[in-house]
């Protein structure tokens, strides 16, 4: 009975009752004291279950909030984790890079090394073996060595240069003239450049740079 | 996925889990959210009041939803945007303890005097101790009985073998809360409740 009572309540209530059954359980309620308090009494009830369900809204809510959070953090640290990733792999690409460069180069120079000495082969060193100067020196064949330079050394110094005929005086004009062939500045020139040739040689006659300026 | 207004308002209906999809639906709505914010800050509030009285109306918005509050007489976003500046008004005359005019057609109830919030505040509190006093598993079945489950439903969740068990559960809750508002007549003074004569 009270199980019913309770369904009916609930029904008025939470607006499920029609027009005609409010209108009727609404004079009940007016002259029944008891069934006034039930209503009272399940309007607290669904209040309270109300509550439940809010209390429960927000703890969801709170859990959503960290949740977003935990997805834009993760997020982060996926797009973080590519850009490192990224950049590892750049890095050791450029390590590998320039590992590669230094092997190569390394090979290159022991073959070129390797050329090198087929090319230029390396001249044997030969051991000197030190010489004792008090023991190895011979007076008598020190004198027969000086002997033999001073003869030429005084020859030289005997030679007539005026009379000798290896080494003439060089005509510097004729050799000049031969060489070039003079342009023709006119007759009294060429008279003149001939008288010249005719003169003795002197150091100073070898000056020309007066007569063509 | 979500997409029409009237399949937001069945899933809010539906069942556990659809209800849980659609709200997040739309507490994850950040357009929604901000233009929310935006309001309370340019009606005298702060950010963090904007995010409270978003939450707020998560809640209000569900529950007018479950009882059939919404009429689709415009969308659910317009609607959810109503709530929400009902509730900033409604909180912010709490804060000055003065009175704004705001009329909303969608609410009931929304001219609330500085006396009836401090009764529901302290009915609130009455409550949250009487829940705590039951069992979890009580509580879980007074929940899903508010929440409209069949009592088939009620059955499965709850591991009973039938529809009769579950209604029986939920009856043997219910007389447990009931047990603890009799058994704290104080509580009743707070809340104005008379018991009838020849009950005490």
């Amino acid at each position: 009975m009270e199980e019913h009572n309770k369904d009916r309540i609930d029904k008025y209530l939470l607006g499920k009752m029609d027009p005609e059954e409010k209108v009727s359980f609404e004079e009940e309620l007016k002259s029944d004291e008891m069934l006034a308090f039930e209503v009272e009494m399940a309007r607290l009830e669904l209040d309270g279950m109300e509550l439940m369900i809010e209390e429960d809204l927000r703890a969801d809510m709170e859990s959503w909030k960290i949740e977003d959070k935990k997805e834009i953090q993760d997020l982060k640290d996926k797009d973080n984790k590519g850009r490192s990733g990224f950049l590892g792999i750049i890095l050791s690409g450029i390590f590998i890079l320039g590992l590669a460069i230094w092997f190569f180069n390394r090979e290159e120079t022991t073959e070129t090394t390797g050329k090198q000495d087929e090319k230029f082969p390396q001249k044997e060193i030969k051991k000197v073996e030190p010489v004792d100067p008090v023991e190895s020196y011979d007076p008598v064949e020190e004198e027969k060595k000086i002997q033999k330079e001073v003869p030429k050394t005084k020859n030289k110094q005997n030679i007539d240069i005026a009379q000798s005929e290896e080494d003439p005086q060089p005509n510097y004009i004729a050799s000049a003239e031969s060489a070039y062939q003079m342009p023709d500045f006119g007759t009294r020139l060429k008279q003149q450049m001939h008288s010249e040739k005719t003169k003795p040689v002197s150091a100073k006659s070898t000056n020309l740079s007066g007569f063509y300026f | 996925m979500i997409q029409s207004d009237s399949s937001i308002v069945a899933s809010i209906k539906g069942t556990e889990e659809q209800r849980k999809e659609a709200l997040r639906y739309f507490f994850q709505d950040m357009e929604l959210r901000n233009s929310i914010i935006h309001y309370v800050h340019q009606n005298g509030g702060k950010m963090e009041d904007g995010e409270d009285v978003f939450q707020d109306t998560v809640i209000l918005f569900d529950r007018n939803i479950r009882q059939d509050k919404f009429t689709f007489t415009c969308t659910l976003r317009t609607y959810f945007f109503a709530i929400a500046k009902w509730r900033w008004v409604s909180l912010r005359r709490k804060k000055e303890n003065n009175t704004l005019e705001f009329k909303n057609e969608f609410i009931e109830g929304s001219q609330e005097s500085p006396e009836a919030e401090v009764f529901e505040n302290e009915k609130r509190d009455i409550l949250k101790k009487a829940i705590s006093s039951l069992g979890d598993r009580c509580q879980k079945i007074l929940k899903w009985y508010k929440l409209d489950f069949s009592m088939k439903e009620i059955a499965e969740k709850a591991g009973l073998s039938s529809d009769q068990m579950a209604k029986k559960e939920t009856y043997r809750c219910r007389e447990r809360l009931k047990k603890v508002f009799m058994e704290n007549q104080n509580y009743l003074e707070i809340l104005q409740i008379k018991l009838p004569n020849g009950r005490a």
